[in-house]
């Protein structure tokens, strides 16, 4: 600074500063005088020393602190010195004069001479005086001013030069085009200049039409860098639209030169975000293939914009997503989830492919591509927004991927994220296991082997009545007990970790149909294994399983009263999606198992639900009915006193005709209940009776009738009727209609059963396991819209919507072009 | 400066066949206009091409049949030929749907086709 501080700081020690504070004007003044005159030395600017700004204050710590030698006040002074009135006035005006000095030296420092002395007013250090107090404040005030100077002035700059700069843009010769680029660059940095460039339509057009047509890379680079400055603002983006920007830019996307490619994406990623019909216009000039192939550079905040960009356009797009499809973009993205560590890269890839993997033909290549055992690598990272995007993703591709091998990575993270607290990651993993163990044996001895079982069980206790949650539990715990070589040590793993009284308790209300009908299944299971009988008979299974079977039982003897009263054909009995006639099926399912057992022989005869037993022998368009009713009744007959029951309710008749049926599940228990049956007869009935039998094909094999005893051992079921098991998850093509097959072994199709569950919103959708929809993206607030470059301020978008098309069902190949569709001609 | 200009866009060789075709306008019974082109296609980014009988190995669109004496013969259109764009229309990554509106928009085709021994071996 140019002006003079005193070495000295004098207000540290003020020996007059608790007293005579009220004097006069005068005196005042003349202690103002010692100061200044008497001590030799200079006050200087206190201003600008008690004031931290240091543009007033040359000298800083040391003035403020102290340390000073010569004092300003000569103690020995006296104070009481007389001046005459006409000094005192001398000294007055001093003052004044030199009051304006001390005012432009706390607003405009700069401005001083060099060298000036200006006494200063302060007596007190504790007090500074006004216009010290002043000196900051009107600091401030002078800058603001000068800037709103400077700002007119670009803007009148920039309003002056635009039309200029405009013809330069248009002229012929590509040197001049490529300077006036570059100066208009430099005046869309500042920001006055800018509003000036957005607001004129003309400079945009000139813009775009430079960087469409030059080969110019100056050229290029000074106009797309000008647009990217545009596309921070509202204006700028809605300029840029609307003269045509869009397409000059997609082409951009060619460029090898990165400064070009970083502006070009970064400014289309904006207008994606915040300028409405730039989504259409990218498609149009042809931009998801260039971005598409843009996935191969590997710069990670790059390809985080460009994935971005993807996202955007392909949600809720079918035919985006089949061009990404077509370009290899899956492979491309799942290769990114394989390689890369940056967060914010992650998640905006695994939002792609959570967006594609609700597309039937982009599922497939995803799979193949590895896109499970890639998701499956970040399970467990940090970032929550990444995990449950991955597992939405998995989610909806697990009915794609019951074939795959080598999930072992992916089944044991699912196991591991079952004991998260997030009831979202919860009921995605218990989703994906449920799909991953239907009809796969390697997946649920992988699970079984991890601690799935264990965990499946204690997350279905801690969820409580969250159907969402303990549906797909209890489906994948259904899986995990049948058909593989472990089921018997999940089995007993069940009734270990304290499982069986939760699950009994599932069958009754709150419970909706579907989940009760998974936990039918599951008991069914469980009550192969002897230890688990007993348990499950005290725990209230064989009382719940007869009141649902007769709750069931006469809603479907309604119903069919009902068709064969009014001869139509009318739909099965249903409540919430699912249909009576498979409760039915279920509980006599797994009350035959549970009759094994003695002691729930004795209890389920005690029911007195015998006779509805003998009354399902007669649902003839039900092979499943009937054979289980046999099979319950076959089991049950081993007691004298109830095959004699079984016969005065007239099962004779019904159990002859089904000797005959083509079911030979059905056949064989017809064949054993009515054996047990005649066990008491005359010898030549029996005798007519066996010969009768061993016409029948399957009794050609010796072995079954030389042991005399026909109790048929469980697995009858599978071995006599393999044809019925499941092909894969589908089941029939639609839900609920009547072509559809039952469940063999109740290993069974596990989307099914979360249909009807309302998951996330109310949407009653039937791909529950796949897609979940809460609602259309919200854009954010493009008012004003001041964005910083690369930032993903796209709004969390949750899952998308599902357009009618089923994720989970393979619907024959319709004619919307929804799907890849077998070949066809069109004539024109 | 001079030494780093460069040009962004190296030139490439496409070898295209261009073809315009007027389509045939004729009242039907209906007292409707109809306008005939005279061609089928086949393709698209929505179809599987490994099930074509012709066995067309991309996702594009291609000429299926031409009918004699048709408009689209006298224009130059030939079966197996494949669109590449109509009225400045990408039809290389499109779905059929997309393919059969775009052709179906106007009474004047501007096509670009490829032609195997034509435009590449």
């Amino acid at each position: 600074m140019s002006y003079q501080m005193s070495q000295n700081r004098t207000m540290s020690h003020n020996p007059y500063q608790n007293s005579e504070m009220a004097m006069g004007k005068d005196q005042q003044t003349l202690m103002w005088q010692q100061n200044s005159y008497l001590s030799g030395g200079d006050s200087g600017i206190h201003s600008g020393a008690i004031t931290q700004v240091p543009s007033l204050s040359g000298k800083e710590e040391d003035e403020i602190t102290g340390g000073d030698d010569t004092l300003m006040f000569d103690l020995d002074q006296g104070f009481n010195q007389n001046y005459t009135q006409d000094q005192v006035d001398d000294m007055n005006q001093q003052l004044n004069q030199t009051r304006s000095q001390r005012v432009r030296a706390a607003m405009f420092p700069e401005t001083l001479e060099e060298g000036i002395e200006i006494p200063s007013t302060q007596f007190d250090p504790q007090q500074p005086t006004a216009v010290q107090r002043l000196a900051e404040p009107s600091q401030m005030l002078k800058h603001a001013v000068v800037n709103l100077i400077n700002y007119q002035d670009d803007a009148d700059l920039a309003t002056r030069a635009i039309p200029e700069l405009i013809k330069l843009l248009n002229d012929e010769d590509q040197v001049v085009v490529s300077q006036a680029a570059m100066m208009v660059h430099q005046l869309s940095k500042k920001e006055a200049s800018r509003h000036a460039i957005m607001n004129s339509p003309q400079m945009v057009a000139a813009l775009v039409r430079a960087l469409s047509t030059s080969n110019d890379l100056e050229t290029t680079k000074g106009a797309v860098g000008t647009l990217h400055n545009l596309s921070h603002h509202r204006q700028g983006l809605l300029a840029i639209f609307k003269s045509g920007g869009i397409p000059a830019l997609v082409k951009l996307l060619s460029s090898p030169v990165e400064s070009v490619l970083f502006y070009a994406i970064t400014t289309l990623h904006n207008l994606l975000l915040h300028q409405d019909g730039s989504k259409m216009a990218v498609r149009l000039a042809g931009g998801l293939q260039k971005m598409v192939a843009l996935l191969q550079r590997n710069n990670v905040k790059f390809l985080a914009i460009v994935t971005d960009c993807l996202q955007i356009l392909a949600y809720g797009n079918q035919e985006s997503k089949l061009i990404i499809l077509a370009s290899t973009g899956p492979i491309e993205l799942v290769r990114i989830m394989r390689s890369y560590d940056y967060e914010k890269l992650l998640w905006t890839t695994s939002r792609v492919l959570k967006v594609l993997s609700v597309c039937s033909s982009n599922k497939p290549a995803i799979v193949e591509a590895g896109g499970m055992q890639a998701l499956a690598m970040h399970l467990g990272n940090p970032s929550q927004r990444l995990v449950q995007n991955c597992l939405w993703t998995l989610r909806n591709l697990s009915d794609a991927a019951t074939k795959v091998d080598g999930l072992e990575n992916l089944l044991q993270g699912l196991v591991h994220v079952l004991a998260s607290s997030d009831v979202n990651v919860v009921t995605c993993a218990a989703g994906i296991l449920s799909n991953l163990t239907c009809n796969n044996q390697r997946n649920k001895v992988t699970v079984c082997q991890v601690g799935g079982v264990e965990a499946l069980v204690r997350t279905i206790i801690n969820a409580g009545d969250r159907e969402e949650i303990t549906e797909p539990a209890i489906c994948a715990l259904r899986h995990l007990t049948s058909r593989h070589p472990e089921s018997d040590a999940a089995q007993n793993l069940v009734r270990q970790n304290y499982g069986l009284p939760v699950i009994v308790k599932l069958l009754h209300p709150p419970s909706r149909w579907p989940l009760v009908k998974a936990v039918i299944g599951l008991i069914r299971n469980l009550a192969i294994c002897p230890s688990n009988s007993s348990p499950l008979r005290e725990h209230g299974a064989i009382h719940h399983l007869v009141r649902l079977l007769i709750r069931a039982f006469q809603d479907t003897q309604r119903q069919r009263s009902s068709v064969a009263t009014s001869g139509s054909q009318q739909p099965g009995a249903y409540a919430d999606g699912v249909r009576m006639e498979e409760i039915v099926e279920g509980t006599v399912g797994a009350l035959h198992i549970l009759s094994k057992d003695e002691y729930n022989r004795q209890l389920i005869r005690q029911q007195n639900v015998i006779p509805v037993f003998v009354q399902l022998l007669f649902y003839n368009d039900i092979e499943n009915i009937q054979r289980v009713a046999a099979g319950v009744l076959c089991e049950l007959a081993v007691d004298k006193e109830v095959a004699e029951l079984i016969e005065q309710e007239g099962a004779t008749a019904p159990l002859t005709e089904l000797l005959n049926s083509a079911n030979e599940g059905v056949a064989t228990y017809a064949a054993a209940v009515l054996f047990k049956m005649s066990e008491d007869k005359s010898l030549d009935y029996k005798k007519r009776f066996s010969s009768e039998l061993t016409t029948l094909p399957v009794f050609r094999d010796d072995q079954i009738w030389n042991n005399g005893d026909l109790t048929i051992g469980p697995d009858l079921q599978d071995i006599l009727a393999p044809d019925q098991a499941y092909e894969g998850l589908y089941g029939q093509a639609q839900n609920g209609t009547n072509g559809r097959s039952y469940p063999q072994g109740y290993d069974t199709l596990p989307i099914d059963s979360m249909q009807g569950l309302e998951i996330g919103g109310g949407q009653q959708q039937q791909n529950l396991m796949g897609g979940m929809n809460t609602g259309p993206p919200t854009s954010p607030n493009m008012m004003d819209m001041e964005c910083v470059i690369g930032e993903m301020d796209a709004s969390e978008l949750t899952f998308q919507h599902h357009m009618g098309n089923d994720s989970m069902m393979p619907s024959p190949p319709a004619n919307d072009n929804t799907q890849v569709a077998a070949w066809y001609d069109t004539d024109l | 400066m001079q030494q780093n200009k460069q040009s962004l866009f190296p030139a490439f060789q496409c070898l295209s066949i261009p073809i315009t075709l007027q389509k045939e306008v004729a009242i039907d019974h209906d007292g409707q206009e109809v306008a005939k082109c005279g061609f089928k296609i086949g393709g698209g980014i929505d179809q599987d091409f490994t099930k074509s009988p012709q066995g067309y190995s991309d996702y594009g669109i291609y000429v299926t049949d031409v009918t004699p004496d048709s408009a689209a013969d006298r224009a130059g259109l030939r079966m197996h030929d494949k669109i590449l764009q109509c009225n400045g229309y990408d039809m290389t990554l499109c779905t059929h749907k997309k393919a059969v509106q775009i052709i179906k928009k106007t009474n004047v085709l501007n096509l670009l086709v490829t032609r195997k021994g034509v435009t590449h071996m």
